[in-house]
């Protein structure tokens, strides 16, 4: 069996030292990200820019696989790394710099999702048609395969779609981080401030609540 | 001979278990064609889940961002609660608004005069206006004193005027 798929991302683990100040020493971590972050916090508005440039791809990769929506997931990043800018001076996170910047953003989607129901509660916004969230924005990579594989392709974007938003917050965080972001259980750990065996235990519940719903669906 | 179970056979396919216990499930998979297929459907539930590439940040979304922060754009406090939520604040400060418009001008339509000049006399509610006017005007011992000399004389009337 090939299980090397499951994780396309080839991400390092982060190495976990309670005695470490990553701020103070970063070469101890062998993460260029705390000098950046070192830097901004310093005041040094290259660094930062940096920063961006290194994270903004994968933080908006994660924001649009939680939100859903392409506009909220940009609007959550300028709001995440603005947050960074302002914590760098504080940043006491054990690990890797992008896993402290993953959990910033782990929460800042919550948040924004806990809004998104209030809002839609007290009918101040049309509702979200679950279809229509991320699905709509692209095509699938091969136009030429006609429009009946596009169509399937949709219509099973649709329905991972709606897997996800079935599951509790933290069981969705869990698989998103796993199976979309390609972090192990050790850095999704770390991202949520959860042991590993938590971890897994998200993970065994969501997947078994997702066999479930598709064997429903069959 | 331990057995394996199910949350060990999805570590194993997400490449989580120790080398030594990846090898007994291979061995344990070998051996028991249900396990296999427990493995197979995790692996088709876990491979199913697809969703649509992610376009990358537009252009100029980096200078954006740092444009930002070095501009301290970020407001504190309220504001910045405001600005996280301002499609949410817009709503309900445009429901407000629109609230207190249809309050206001209802209450301006119910206060204002009902009644049409042209008809005043014969509208007996303006007559009981003007009755009302007409006994505030008047100091109190005034009405008592005429309500009472007006009982006087009609008794008087009515009783030949045997009274007085």
């Amino acid at each position: 069996m090939v299980i090397a798929d499951a994780f396309p991302l080839d991400l390092p683990v982060a190495p976990v030292s309670a005695a470490v100040d990553p701020v103070t020493e970063p070469a101890a971590t062998g993460d260029p990200d705390v000098d950046l972050l070192r830097r901004t916090a310093a005041g040094d508005d290259d660094a930062f820019a940096e920063l961006v440039n290194r994270h903004q791809e994968r933080l908006l990769r994660l924001c649009q696989r939680l939100l859903g929506r392409r506009d909220e997931a940009l609007d959550a990043v300028q709001d995440v790394f603005l947050k960074v800018y302002r914590k760098a001076g504080a940043y006491q996170h054990r690990g890797k710099v992008y896993t402290w910047m993953y959990r910033i953003a782990t929460n800042h989607c919550f948040n924004q999702l806990r809004r998104r129901k209030i809002v839609r509660f007290v009918g101040l916004e049309r509702g979200y048609a679950d279809e229509d969230a991320d699905t709509y924005l692209l095509d699938p990579p091969d136009p030429a395969a006609g429009p009946e594989r596009a169509l399937e392709a949709r219509r099973h974007w649709q329905a991972t779609r709606r897997l996800i938003d079935q599951l509790p917050e933290n069981q969705r965080a869990v698989l998103v981080l796993a199976k979309f972001e390609g972090l192990s259980y050790r850095e999704i750990a770390e991202v949520l401030d959860i042991t590993v065996g938590a971890v897994e235990s998200r993970l065994f519940r969501a997947m078994r609540r997702i066999s479930r719903a598709q064997q429903d669906l069959r | 001979m331990k057995t394996v179970n199910e949350r060990q056979l999805m570590r194993y396919l997400h490449g989580e278990l120790p080398a030594a216990e990846a090898v007994h499930v291979e061995e344990a998979l070998r051996r028991d064609p249900a396990l296999r297929q427990v493995l197979d459907g995790l692996e088709s539930s876990w491979s199913s889940l697809q969703l649509p590439p992610v376009e990358p940040a537009p252009l100029g979304f980096s200078t954006r961002i740092a444009a930002r922060a070095r501009g301290g754009v970020e407001p504190a406090g309220l504001l910045s609660s405001l600005g996280e939520g301002s499609r949410w604040v817009r709503a309900t400060a445009a429901a407000a608004l629109l609230s207190g418009l249809v309050v206001g001008a209802s209450l301006g339509w119910w206060m204002q005069p009902r009644v049409d000049p042209g008809a005043a006399t014969e509208d007996p509610q303006l007559v009981v206006d003007e009755g009302l006017d007409l006994f505030f005007e008047e100091s109190l011992a005034d009405h008592y004193w005429n309500a009472l000399l007006t009982e006087g004389s009609e008794m008087a009337s009515s009783d030949g005027g045997g009274w007085s």
